[in-house]
């Protein structure tokens, strides 16, 4: 469905209640066409940069806003039809752009396209994501790759030509670094917010020791950062920092501990997304369903080693919450997981900028602008993180 | 048998390290320059060095080229430029004796066992692909094994004042029309550009009472770790501003400027601009600083640096006069601009040997560069190459993140130039390592493959180094409070005065105290250049593959037009190149990454 990237998508883009005005959004190849043929239009009128007033399919008489190819939210073709808000008018429209050939689109999947289009960038579907119910584009990463690029050209006067041309000062060096830090932290605090963090599930047959882990885990090692209920059913899960990382632990208690049924299987295999771990305990060392076991984030761990002296398995990793035995072994594999990618790269940026600052204060401009060099490029690298990109898609409502 | 083994063409910054260079290397050598008497001339500012440029000037030190050494000696006055900017950018700038410097320089030749024949070269000898000497003015031939051209502003030279126009290389000399005649029938590609240089003030003509004095740095600095003695002040320089009606003479004169009658089809250099350059692109701006150098040593003459121009010469006056202080100045010899031909992009590889060519070099301003520090550099590039080839060596290419001579020749060859192309730190993708201080150290291997260093410059060296690693090894294991003292050089306040008194060096001994301040750079921006030079593979990620075989890019079907014809003139090495070449877009590179890849999957089958 995904593999499809420009057919023709259509969703509800207001919310649904009796209101003045609602909004259907169609987007993709034909958009144009499928909308000027519903409302009986010369071919043509609602293609570019147009707006056209009328009946539509007898259904309503309403406005539709064309933008075009290459310029609109989407970067395709793309038709915003503002119709009455009454009840079950936009759904009408809805059906009847699907009965001509649209396809409901998926949550987040107008944005998702807009990324691939090159219209948003990485951060941007992020900051989006942690604002998404207005479509408030301001503090983006594009503003501040602008603003650094800005700053480079201050940095590069000031060093090549202040001695002859007097072109930039010092002090608006200052200035320009301290705006940039204030636009980085308001960025990462979105983005941060934004994220859907790696998760680790801890996992195992009752009585595997999981909750001591659990406890030991959340009591000393680390710090919580929110407790989010009923992610893994009727297990706990907490945000938790690691080894400098933030990831989210779930006691899965709910899954029982026996054999997983169907069911409660499907449900885990689910909620697990790329980038998640499961540590498996279990003393007795049996191997779960191999739906678990194939999985290449798995660490099994032979649990409560301290009393249970039987030889060792090979692939388990004797381990006790008591004892600490193999408790490095896991931290490096919670360690392993990826980091919460791109809030972890503007916080490099906004650390960055720190140090800037501090070159320029101590006279040392050229590190100043090699600093900058280094933000930009760590802005500008294009393989940032799409699993973050893609998780964080999924939260936005259908429509967006 | 050639009567020389290299024989350079041209007597000036590029020539005479081209000259140097060569008979470094053992050749017998021959410069042949039209007036004996102006070896090495400033025929625009008198001085030397300034950012990036001073770096490169101890670079050529550090390559065994001679110009560092005569800057030292003819030294009338030292200042670091940027000083409040960093040590990656500092500019080390000397103003210079203008005979001296040019007296230094013929003695560096005389040392160097080079010939030295006053004439002019009228053409080359020989088939281009070989060529065998030259032929000057009076008919004589002159036999060599290679040739390097190094003609400055002199090819067709035409100089410009006002609605004047006359032939010359520069003022009072002649212009070399008959050898930009040959290049041409040798169906070389070439480019015209100009240049132009201010109005020299007789010095008692005025009155230093409304000017400022340039301070000058005390800062114990020489160019050569081959100088014995330090830069001494001997001189003043003062600075004045121009004022509204400087700039208001020069807009209603526009008109009698060559550069705005389109008399001068040449193209100026952008950063360093004529005034009435300066005055057209920055309409709202008044008060440029204009700088008052002298040309020598008690020299009666003052050069008005910042105020190029080829206005006319009542204009001149006219401009001079409106200068605070200036009233009652003379001019003793009146502003204008040159335009000469130079040899286009792509003619010329990164050893400076023209492409179309087994024995015949290029460097300096017949390269498309402008300033004498660039002259002076690639000079020793191409004069070390072409005895390189004469002794059946293999030509060497230096490497851009290790100098500004590797980043100047690489851009000049992979990206052009479509004006006179000056240096800037910012060209360069490593600053931070590429500073004045290390220039001898990131040359060093370098120096070893050119072949241009004595026995006794690479003892100098090697005790230098053997200093620096001992500092390095005490700076690295001394502990203070429990504190490394490597760390304690990252902190931002530190220096390396600092760190002297730390491990009990004497402050009084420059040598050293120059060794440790390398030391503790190194130590601060260690992570910032290893990170730089990360970046740098990054973005060349086509790395090093080879395009060396492809020997027409027609064959390559698939890449744009104007893409195959820059390939076919440029002929990168790599595809990191081919990247680099603005014509080039990413679907090109694409389709020659699949080019290579089908090509290599054919041969193995």
């Amino acid at each position: 469905m995904m593999d499809q990237q420009n057919d023709l998508i259509a969703a509800i883009a207001t919310p649904e209640a009796v209101s003045a005005i609602s909004v259907v959004r169609l987007s993709g190849r034909g958009a144009s066409a499928t909308v000027e043929k519903l409302m009986n239009l010369e071919q043509g009128k609602l293609t570019g940069r147009r707006r056209a007033v009328g009946d539509f399919a007898g259904i309503d008489y309403l406005v539709a806003i064309s933008w075009p190819f290459g310029n609109s939210y989407t970067g395709e073709e793309m038709i915003d039809i503002m119709c009455h808000g009454s009840p079950g008018t936009p759904g009408r429209i809805l059906s009847k752009l699907e009965e001509s050939g649209a396809r409901i689109a998926l949550p987040g999947e107008f944005t998702r396209r807009a990324w691939i289009n090159g219209k948003l960038t990485s951060l941007d579907v992020l900051t989006l994501s942690s604002e998404y119910q207005g479509d408030n584009r301001g503090d983006s990463h594009r503003d501040l790759s602008k603003e650094l690029l800005e700053l480079t050209s201050e940095l590069e006067g000031l060093i090549e030509f202040s001695e002859d041309h007097e072109v930039s000062n010092e002090n608006q060096i200052q200035v320009l670094l301290k705006d940039v830090h204030v636009k980085a932290e308001a960025l990462l605090n979105k983005v941060r917010r934004a994220e859907v963090l790696p998760r680790v599930f801890i996992m195992g047959p009752v009585n595997a020791g999981k909750s001591t882990l659990f406890n030991k885990l959340y009591g000393q090692e680390t710090v919580v950062v929110s407790s989010i209920p009923g992610t893994t059913r009727d297990g706990i899960s907490r945000q938790i920092s690691i080894a400098g990382r933030q990831i989210e632990i779930s006691d899965s208690a709910g899954f029982g501990g026996e054999v997983l049924d169907g069911k409660a299987l499907t449900l885990l295999l689910s909620s697990i997304r790329s980038g998640d771990r499961i540590v498996w305990m279990d003393p007795c060392c049996e191997k779960p369903a191999n739906e678990i076991s194939d999985l290449h984030q798995v660490l099994f761990l032979k649990s409560q080693a301290d009393n249970n002296t039987n030889t060792t398995n090979s692939g388990w990793l004797p381990f006790s919450s008591v004892s600490g035995e193999g408790m490095a072994e896991l931290f490096q594999f919670i360690s392993a997981t990826e980091k919460g990618s791109s809030s972890w790269r503007i916080e490099r940026i906004v650390e960055l900028i720190q140090q800037a600052i501090t070159a320029a204060k101590y006279s040392d401009i050229a590190l100043s602008a090699e600093i900058v060099g280094e933000i930009l490029f760590e802005a500008d690298q294009s393989d940032m993180s799409t699993d973050a990109v893609e998780r964080a898609l999924e939260r936005f409502c259908v429509g967006k | 048998m050639s009567e020389y083994q290299v024989l350079v063409v041209g007597g000036g910054h590029a020539g005479v390290e081209a000259a140097f260079a060569a008979s470094s290397l053992g050749c017998k050598t021959v410069l042949i320059t039209p007036s004996i008497s102006k070896i090495a001339f400033m025929s625009c500012n008198p001085a030397i060095g300034g950012i990036a440029k001073g770096t490169l000037v101890r670079e050529i030190d550090g390559l065994g080229g001679a110009a560092a050494e005569s800057a030292d000696r003819s030294a009338l006055q030292f200042r670091m430029l940027n000083m409040k900017k960093g040590p990656a950018v500092w500019g080390p700038r000397a103003q210079s004796d203008v005979n001296e410097y040019s007296k230094a320089q013929s003695q560096k030749l005389k040392e160097a066992r080079v010939h030295v024949i006053e004439g002019l070269v009228t053409r080359i000898s020989g088939p281009t692909d070989r060529v065998s000497g030259v032929t000057l003015t009076d008919g004589t031939n002159i036999s060599s094994d290679a040739v390097v051209l190094a003609a400055g502003t002199f090819l067709k030279g035409i100089l410009h004042r006002g609605t004047k126009s006359w032939p010359g290389g520069r003022r009072g000399d002649v212009s070399a029309t008959a050898l930009e005649q040959d290049i041409r029938d040798r169906l070389f590609h070439v480019k015209r550009f100009k240049t132009g240089t201010s109005p020299r003030i007789l010095r008692n003509s005025i009155d230093k009472t409304a000017l400022s004095q340039q301070e000058s740095h005390d800062l114990k600095f020489r160019f050569s770790w081959a100088s014995k003695e330090m830069i001494r002040n001997r001189e003043e320089c003062w600075l004045t501003r121009t004022t509204e009606k400087t700039e208001s003479i020069v807009k209603q004169s526009l008109g009698h400027s060559p550069l705005y009658s389109g008399r001068i089809n040449g193209t100026g250099p952008r950063y360093c601009p004529s005034f009435e350059d300066k005055v057209t692109k920055f309409p709202d701006r008044t008060g440029h600083p204009i700088h008052l150098e002298p040309m020598g040593l008690s020299s009666r003459v003052m050069y008005l640096n910042g105020l190029s121009t080829s206005l006319p010469e009542e204009i001149q006056d006219r401009i001079v006069r409106s200068l605070p202080g200036f009233q009652n100045a003379v001019i003793s010899a009146y502003g204008y601009s040159v335009e000469y031909t130079c040899f286009e992009t792509g003619e010329f590889d990164e050893t400076l040997k023209l492409r179309a060519s087994d024995n015949l070099f290029v460097s300096g301003q017949i390269l498309g560069t402008s300033g004498y520090e660039e002259a002076a550099a690639t000079g020793l590039l191409a004069g070390a190459n072409a005895a390189r080839k004469v002794l059946g060596r293999k030509m060497v290419v230096p490497d851009r993140m290790n100098s500004y001579l590797g980043v100047m020749v690489n851009d000049l060859v992979m990206r052009g130039t479509d004006e006179p192309y000056r240096l800037f730190s910012s060209r360069s993708e490593n600053r931070l390592n590429l500073r004045q201080d290390n220039a001898d150290r990131r040359v060093y291997s370098f120096a070893l493959d050119l072949g241009t260093l004595s026995k006794g410059q690479i003892a100098d060296y090697e005790n230098r180094d053997r200093l620096y690693e001992s500092y390095k090894k005490t700076v690295e294991n001394k502990r203070i409070k429990g504190k490394s003292l490597s760390d304690i050089c990252k902190r931002p306040e530190v220096s390396h005065v600092d760190i002297a008194q730390k491990i009990d060096l004497d402050a009084g001994d420059l040598t050293k105290m120059g060794i440790l301040e390398t030391v503790v750079l190194d130590l601060k921006y260690s992570g910032y250049v290893k990170r730089a030079e990360k970046r740098y593979t990054v973005r060349k990620r086509y790395g090093n593959v080879s395009l060396r075989d492809i020997e027409n890019y027609s064959t390559v079907k698939t890449i744009t037009i104007e893409a195959r014809e820059a390939l076919n003139t440029r002929k990168p090495r790599t595809l990191s190149e081919a990247e680099s070449i603005p014509a080039v877009r990413q679907a090109d590179m694409d389709a020659l990454v699949l080019y290579l890849m089908n090509r290599s999957v054919s041969r193995e089958t």
